[in-house]
């Protein structure tokens, strides 16, 4: 089972390595370790 | 006073939702001697699982050949009473051949630490002289979960270790605190908002060692409910950011 959806990223944003936290909300049943994902923002090509 | 900081942290504990403070036990540090080892026939691959809130019961999973001069690991010995002694003869399992996979069936799996009964308890290897595996068991009978996963296929799945000491660790927990493994994609493209964008991720238990993580393998989020994904990220003037996203979809 895989949970996913879009991740949003400003246009103001610089290219290069970020960081993606992942955890389940304050309302879910479920308890979650905040996550950090090394990612890459790449610039949008026309 | 103490009594009064133990019920506050009794209450962190059993919150719902959101985050928890305790650290998740470091499987590294994890003892890997074994007490007692059958002779194998072939060279023996190592895994061990883990299993409770604090990892604290540890069964041995080692695959061997029923012939030395054997092409695939159609033997598996699993320390099932978790005791470190894997020369008890019910602890001895034959796989039975499917396709290119061999597949075991254990019986359920009392952790005498908790209490709990897993069940549909198995173990697949692919019939090949350096299998990956998959390890797979009902948590208290209830959710599917299983490992190890590895962030991109192309990496590879778990593989077990020629020794004990550098054997991965799979952290069988059903009951969290939960981590996250993202699958596949780590590139995000700037400015968009679409389908280039859509991250995927696994809800489960980190483990020790390549392609270990320990996931659900079936819904176990309720439909509606969401992750909450934070980008933190560095802004055109160098000032960090945080764009916070909600994941909903799930499949």
């Amino acid at each position: 089972m895989l949970q996913h959806g879009p991740v949003r990223v400003p246009s103001d944003a610089r290219p290069g390595k970020a960081i993606v936290r992942v955890e389940f909300s304050r309302e879910s049943k479920y308890q979650s370790l905040p996550t950090d994902i090394d990612v890459d923002l790449i610039a949008e090509t026309k | 006073m103490t009594a009064i900081w133990m019920s506050l942290a009794a209450l962190c504990l059993a919150a719902p939702g959101g985050t928890d403070t305790v650290s998740p036990p470091d499987l590294e540090k994890i003892d890997r001697a074994i007490k007692k080892e059958p002779a194998y026939a072939g060279e023996p691959r190592y895994g061990l699982l883990a299993l409770g809130p604090r990892a604290q019961t540890r069964v041995w999973l080692v695959l061997g050949k029923s012939k030395s001069t054997g092409d695939r690991y159609d033997v598996l010995y699993a320390d099932l009473n978790a005791n470190g002694d894997l020369t008890e003869p019910a602890e001895r399992f034959e796989g039975q051949v499917e396709g290119n996979d061999v597949r075991f069936a254990l019986p359920d799996f009392e952790d005498r630490e908790t209490g709990s009964i897993h069940t549909a308890f198995k173990v697949r290897a692919s019939g090949d002289s350096a299998p990956t595996v998959m390890v797979s068991l009902k948590w208290r009978d209830g959710f599917k979960m299983g490992g190890g996963y590895p962030v991109d296929p192309d990496d590879g799945y778990l593989k077990f270790a020629d020794t004990p000491a550098s054997a991965p660790v799979l952290w069988a927990n059903g009951d969290g605190p939960f981590r996250f493994q993202l699958w596949l994609d780590r590139k995000l493209t700037i400015g968009a908002a679409d389908h280039r964008n859509d991250l995927s991720f696994f809800v489960g238990q980190r483990g020790a060692g390549a392609s270990s993580f320990w996931a659900f393998q079936e819904y176990v989020v309720p439909e509606g409910e969401s992750l909450q994904a934070t980008l933190i990220y560095h802004d055109a003037q160098g000032k960090e950011m945080r764009q916070t996203s909600l994941l909903s979809e799930r499949c």
